[in-house]
């Protein structure tokens, strides 16, 4: 089921439903299972050190405990800095409509990574925004991303900034052992 | 993240380079409401051997199991319920609850439209990005209106030299791809023209290096693409 959203461009505005693209929607994907001596597929569950309980899948919670190991609802957390001081998530969506700002030069694209790929019906786009973007111009909507088109359709995609510096030769290369970064990077294969 | 990785240049020169993302802002942390502290746990809800199958199995019909119900709690382990799992091993369970010591891995081909189109013995896809496997120039350019407009570009890596002589090599390759304003795609494998693998049975990554100098800096950014901006097919 497709989510909807409000554009605003030059006063016209446009409501448009959003269906995600994904790599299993365009390309297929694959599952890894495993099969029992009988050619039976199996179930993937946990086992605890002390082999005592075996939990499949919905046997578990995850839950947020405090000092006396009482459970503390997600609703009732409290964020905070690394100060101490109280976090508000700046991802609030605004009531209105989101406004459009641009045309954008395309390296503000290429300044960012996508998060997610969203395609759009052109035929709910309003007809003045809609030329524009068939005319090769990319447009920004805060806190939502880029709107462009090419020679298949019309995308909104979801980003966030990515900040580099130019390097110098004196410039200190710290080497950090986390390698906790490329996990990202390991989806399922084709 | 930081990882040294073997680049070749245009002229077909290697140098071992670091392969670098941007670092994350760390995230906020979470409290109990009056600020104290708040830990994260696996608990136990109820084990498999009480699961709707395994008393199904247990019980001849429906009847037995919903007099089994209304006159105790066979579904509840009073002893786990509410327990902390701790940690735990990932295990394979067989369709009567048992887990097997060993099991035959299979993997199941979906096509697009969800449906399952084969079904195949497991086989590892070894990565191919590290310090013995070159990445190399494909000589394909793009422009940067073709890059952003066919491909979602997921994730960003910047090379950085690894000492004085490797600094010069990544400067006088950015000074060129600024000169040809355009990116070059970059291949992996022994035809070069593989998709990046950074970690076994990872994700292929199609790369594009782009690079830019400021005098006596540069800078060369690694734009990877799991995804063309293409309509899917239902």
């Amino acid at each position: 089921m497709s989510r909807k959203i409000d554009l605003s461009f030059q006063g016209s505005i446009s409501r448009i439903a959003l269906h995600r693209i994904d790599r299993a929607r365009l390309y297929g994907s694959t599952r890894r299972i495993g099969l029992d001596g009988k050619g039976r597929e199996c179930t993937s569950a946990l086992l605890t050190r002390d082999g005592k309980y075996v939990m499949g899948p919905g046997s578990t919670a995850g839950m947020y405990l405090n000092k006396g190991c009482d459970v503390i609802a997600r609703e009732d957390l409290a964020r905070m800095d690394e100060h101490g001081q109280p976090v508000i998530s700046n991802k609030v969506e605004p009531d209105g409509p989101h406004e459009l700002a641009g045309p954008v030069p395309m390296e503000a694209l290429l300044e960012c990574a996508v998060t997610a790929v969203y395609e759009v019906d052109i035929s709910e786009i309003d007809s003045t925004l809609a030329a524009s973007l068939s005319r090769g111009d990319i447009y920004h909507a805060p806190n939502r991303g880029f709107l462009l088109a090419n020679e298949y359709g019309v995308f909104l995609l979801a980003t966030e900034r990515v900040r580099f510096d130019f390097i110098g030769h004196d410039q200190q290369i710290v080497i950090d052992d986390d390698d906790h970064e490329y996990d990202d990077l390991g989806f399922k294969s084709m | 993240m930081i990882r040294k990785v073997r680049l070749e240049d245009a002229r077909g020169r290697d140098g071992l380079v670091y392969l670098s993302s941007t670092p994350h802002a760390a995230g906020p942390v979470l409290h109990t409401p009056d600020g104290g502290p708040v830990h994260f746990e696996r608990i136990i809800k109820n084990p498999m051997d009480r699961s709707e199958s395994t008393l199904r199995r247990q019980y001849k019909n429906d009847d037995s199991l919903t007099h089994a119900l209304i006159e105790g709690d066979p579904e509840i382990d009073m002893e786990a319920a509410g327990m902390i799992a701790g940690p735990c091993d990932r295990v394979w369970v067989d369709p009567d609850g048992e887990p097997l010591y060993s099991a035959t891995m299979m993997e199941i081909v979906y096509g697009p439209d969800g449906g399952e189109k084969k079904r195949r013995a497991l086989r590892d896809i070894e990565a191919n990005v590290g310090e013995k496997m070159p990445l190399r120039w494909t000589g394909r350019f793009f422009q940067r209106e073709e890059i952003v407009r066919r491909f979602a570009i997921t994730r960003k890596l910047q090379i950085l030299h690894t000492d004085g002589l490797a600094f010069d090599f990544l400067h006088r390759m950015s000074g060129l791809l600024e000169s040809k304003d355009a990116l070059v795609s970059i291949g992996a494998g022994p035809k070069w023209r593989d998709p990046l693998i950074f970690e076994r049975n990872g994700t292929p990554h199609r790369a594009f290096l782009e690079g830019r100098t400021k005098g006596d800096e540069y800078m060369l950014i690694l734009h990877l693409s799991n995804l063309e901006l293409k309509k899917a097919a239902s």
